[in-house]
């Protein structure tokens, strides 16, 4: 151990008056990070630019770490078969990945992430053809994988599964309708310490939710430690006359949470 | 000719007294804790440190370039969460701070265990050559108390120049100065 130590010292002394010159540049790190993150999670398939394909609307500065608003606005032609977010320089980067079904109307989707560092964002949409079109953007916040989810675990289990559906346009039977669904679950991502018993929660978390109207698939999506607790997603579906949105949830608890909400429900 | 100059000069001065006081950041309301900040760890910071003196970005790299420095970064290491499905893709990105640091993890949690304790000393004892009147400055990230309690516990070990960085490893960033990948020390060390 003396010897690292002493190692350390020794290079860090001879690194300071040179401290510019062997800092690798931020620029060569983040694209050297994002060849190591689409490597993981796209293997060898090829990304195009998807500026004409998607748009990534992410805040520059975030208020809460913890709470990042994100929004990704699909505006191709192409009908779009998936969406993945990735957060870059999260521990656990892959923040969702949507399938979307027969009965989506993938135009927009909005939800909310934790952010650990300044990092890229980057947002690839996977058309039905398999071609894979990749946009980023730059966050400034910190600290948001730590950040305890309350005051206490037990009090922030309360309610668990509870869900709600807000519907953030007219409802016109055969037109796209958005709704913001709400699901209650603290997502603890394993990352955060018990201010009293100085432990770690142990990760639990939504990792899987299916959203069917009428019987047919709206969207599948995967989440993971990156979104944030109380998950929020917002999309668009294309409601019929009458019918329901079913909500399956799962966490990695493997307890299932479900709700079947009426369109148009009492308060639309 | 001269007198114009001069009351020019005065205004200018004036103007940039004023511009200053506008300028000053407001200064913290959090008071120091007694001993050293049980509560969560990212939060409010108080503007002082008994015992040691704070640091601005400008005043450390003037202290960098002096040398004989000894810069200790107590940014927490990602904690491998228990409960990831298998298959989950955990990569945590590599740790940069300021070139020439020695990454010490965890030292500055609120409460650390004795023999925790005895191994950060020895650590900087090592680091200082056991001269108590080598500078020492630690840091980590804004509004995080790892660095003032790591200081603390520096301070409180008898070193006499210890410098707390509060604006961390983001301040150093958002001034321009480029950061290094870092490894960190102790992380098998007895907790």
């Amino acid at each position: 151990m003396r010897k690292v130590v002493l190692a350390a010292l020794l290079f860090g002394a001879a690194l300071l008056p040179l401290a510019s010159a062997h800092a690798d540049s931020d620029a060569a790190a983040r694209a050297q990070r994002w060849d190591l993150l689409r490597q993981s999670i796209f293997g060898n398939r090829s990304l195009h630019n998807g500026q004409n394909v998607l748009t990534l609307q992410a805040p520059y500065r975030a208020e809460d770490a913890a709470l990042v608003p994100m929004a990704v606005v699909m505006k191709g032609r192409m009908p779009v078969k998936g969406l993945y977010l990735v957060i870059d320089d999260n521990p656990s980067p892959l923040a969702a990945h949507f399938t979307f079904g027969p009965d989506a109307d993938p135009h927009e989707i909005r939800l909310r992430v934790r952010v650990n560092d300044y990092t890229e964002v980057h947002a690839v949409a996977e058309m039905q053809d398999g071609t894979l079109y990749s946009v980023e953007d730059f966050v400034k916040a910190a600290g948001g994988c730590s950040a305890p989810v309350g005051t206490s675990d037990a009090q922030a289990l309360l309610g668990i599964g509870e869900m709600k559906l807000r519907m953030l346009g007219a409802y016109v039977p055969g037109q796209p309708l958005q709704v913001k669904l709400l699901i209650r679950h603290p997502d603890f991502n394993g990352m955060q310490m018990n201010q009293l018993t100085r432990l770690y929660t142990p990760a639990r978390f939504i990792n899987s939710t299916d959203v069917t109207y009428n019987g047919t698939q709206v969207f599948h999506v995967e989440t993971g430690i990156s979104l944030s607790s109380n998950p929020a997603i917002t999309f668009d579906f294309v409601p019929k006359a009458s019918g329901g949105l079913n909500v399956v949830a799962r966490d990695t608890d493997n307890t299932v949470f479900s709700h079947t909400f009426d369109i148009p429900g009492p308060n639309s | 000719m001269n007198a114009r100059i001069e009351r020019s000069r005065r205004y200018l001065l004036l103007l940039l007294l004023m511009s200053a006081v506008a300028l000053a950041p407001a200064r913290s309301q959090v008071p120091e804790p007694q001993a050293y900040w049980l509560g969560p760890i990212h939060g409010p910071v108080p503007a002082t440190i008994t015992g040691g003196s704070v640091v601005g970005t400008a005043q450390l790299v003037h202290l960098l370039a002096r040398g004989g420095v000894v810069l200790i970064d107590v940014a927490e290491a990602p904690h491998h969460p228990s409960g990831l499905p298998p298959g989950t893709l955990w990569l945590p990105p590599p740790h940069r701070d300021i070139p020439g640091s020695i990454w010490i993890p965890d030292v500055g949690r609120g409460a650390i265990s004795p023999q925790f304790a005895d191994w950060y000393q020895a650590r900087l004892a090592e680091l200082t050559g056991g001269k108590r009147d080598t500078p020492v400055v630690v840091y980590c990230h804004p509004n995080c108390w790892m660095s003032w309690n790591a200081a603390k516990r520096a301070i409180n070990d008898g070193y006499r120049s210890v410098f707390w960085y509060p604006d961390g490893v983001e301040g150093w960033q958002k001034a321009g100065h480029a950061t290094a990948i870092a490894h960190a020390l102790g992380l098998d060390a007895p907790r």
